[in-house]
């Protein structure tokens, strides 16, 4: 998931290079809002997915052995 | 003679026999002293290292994207003022021929074209895909780049067929007492713009 929202990015950093180079100004808050977007759930998934085999406790995750 | 190649020969297959990692090891103990290291561990990234390295791409791509636009918003805000400039020897200028100069610095090349009906065109000499310095083409009539195929009308600088996104940079001719003078350099938009 993580390689594909950055493959998204590098797509859309290359369409921001082109329309900066093309004078489309109107596009570039879009591209960067979408750059920005996708960093955020970049971010938010970094942040807090952990594997299914993992238990919260009131000192963090552990793996669960019954699984 | 024969001595020296068996000798070599030897030493060559104590090479290749020795070409394991304790031996490596061994070789190199003076440096593994001085900067350890485990090659397992060294060979091994985690998911979470891996993860946090995507997490800085991101964030790096993130940045680029947004350098680039507000490079380019920067830029639209300046007001860019040419100065008129003589294009020598275009007054010479057969029609059906093209004359390379430069406009507004010396680093700008460009490309001065007088079409069949006798009026002038200019345009920036980098095709708008990679950059290849574009030639006027007698027989078509038309600009070409000779890298990836691409060609632009010689009266309008749009693009007639290939990769390049974009028409030519148009530069501003003016005609005065005979003379052939560039006025300004307009960097160009898509097709589609008005």
């Amino acid at each position: 998931m993580l390689v594909m929202i950055n493959i998204a990015q590098l797509w859309i950093l290359a369409a921001t290079v082109d329309a900066a180079l093309a004078r489309h100004y109107s596009v570039l808050i879009p591209l960067v809002v979408a750059s920005g977007v996708c960093f955020i759930i970049t971010l938010s998934i970094i942040r807090w997915w952990r594997p299914t085999s993992r238990k919260k406790t009131s000192t963090g995750y552990v793996r669960d052995i019954d699984q | 003679m024969s001595k020296s190649l068996s000798e070599t020969i030897k030493r060559v297959v104590e090479n290749e026999q020795r070409s394991d990692e304790s031996d490596v090891r061994s070789a190199t103990a003076p440096f593994q002293a001085d900067f350890p290291y485990e090659r397992d561990e060294e060979a091994q990234v985690t998911r979470r290292e891996f993860c946090n390295f995507l997490g800085v791409t991101s964030a790096a791509l993130f940045l680029g994207a947004g350098g680039f636009a507000a490079k380019a918003a920067l830029d639209a805000r300046k007001s860019e003022s040419f100065s008129a400039a003589q294009i020598d020897g275009a007054e010479a200028l057969g029609p059906n021929s093209s004359l390379n100069f430069s406009y507004p610095t010396e680093r700008d090349s460009a490309i001065l074209i007088r079409t069949p009906d006798g009026a002038y065109h200019a345009y920036g000499q980098k095709c708008t895909h990679l950059s290849c310095p574009v030639y006027y083409s007698r027989n078509h009539q038309r600009l070409e780049c000779p890298c990836h195929e691409g060609a632009f009308d010689a009266a309008t600088g749009n693009v007639l067929y290939g990769p390049p996104p974009r028409p030519l940079d148009t530069i501003e001719v003016e005609l005065r007492g005979g003379q052939v003078w560039a006025t300004g350099r307009r960097a160009s938009a898509d097709e589609h713009a008005s």
